[in-house]
């Protein structure tokens, strides 16, 4: 077994996200080769704030309207209360010195995590690389996340 | 004299980010103080040192702070 966590991020919740980068950050600090996956609605994590469906599909039109615009407005899973619950819930963060999850995604990347982004979600959400941020490092298929999984110590569906 | 990294007021993961990040910079042997008060630090930097192989060389938990000592392997 390689000294390796390898991540999958399924979702965009911030209270999810947090946990994610907490783990990611704290393993590649402790010396591991971490990777995330972002798929499914993880890739709303990596997507520029600006970017918007390129074809004119209803399902992805109707998917960008209802989801975050990137890591800086990401709803709670559970009392989002349309919003208000993830706005109090970044405040308190803020006031208890909590990161942000913007900011555990810049410390992911200086300590070397690569992050991953699985292709279906774009082709449904209508994205291109162009669209995701510039710390992506790959778009990938899931033999890929096998290869790159299958000796890792530790994995997590997150 | 070791070197100093004050991450006071910083919550989990942040002090062992900053550690991980500071020890890169520096050589073999060398020693670092931390300084934390995040509770969960106390369990965190010995059990960080075990992960990584460096050497936990001590800790004195204050009453304003805690200071852990650390050696690079």
């Amino acid at each position: 077994m390689a000294n390796k966590l390898s991540l999958v991020l399924f979702s965009d919740s911030l209270d999810r996200a947090c946990a994610a980068f907490n783990i990611a950050n704290a393993a590649a600090a402790s010396g591991m080769g971490v990777t995330i996956f972002f798929s499914c609605w993880g890739v709303n994590l990596v997507k520029n704030p600006g970017a918007t469906p390129r074809g004119q599909g209803f399902l992805a039109r109707a998917m960008h309207f209802l989801s975050p615009r990137g890591a800086n407005s990401l709803p709670l899973s559970r009392f989002n209360l349309l919003g208000l619950g993830g706005w109090l819930m970044r405040r308190q963060m803020k006031a208890r010195n909590i990161q942000s999850i913007p900011q555990m995604m810049a410390d992911a990347r200086e300590l070397g995590v690569k992050f991953l982004v699985c292709d279906n979600p774009l082709a449904l959400m209508e994205l291109k690389r162009e669209d995701l941020i510039d710390q992506v490092d790959d778009i990938v298929g899931s033999a890929y996340y096998i290869n790159e999984s299958a000796d890792a110590g530790m994995t997590l569906f997150i | 004299m070791p070197e100093v990294l004050d991450c006071r007021g910083m919550r989990c993961p942040r002090p062992i980010v900053e550690m991980a990040k500071k020890m890169k910079t520096m050589e073999p042997g060398q020693t670092l103080e931390l300084w934390a008060t995040d509770p969960v630090a106390k369990k965190d930097v010995p059990a960080w040192c075990q992960k990584t192989g460096n050497t936990f060389l001590g800790e004195e938990l204050g009453q304003e702070y805690f200071r852990f000592l650390v050696q690079k392997k």
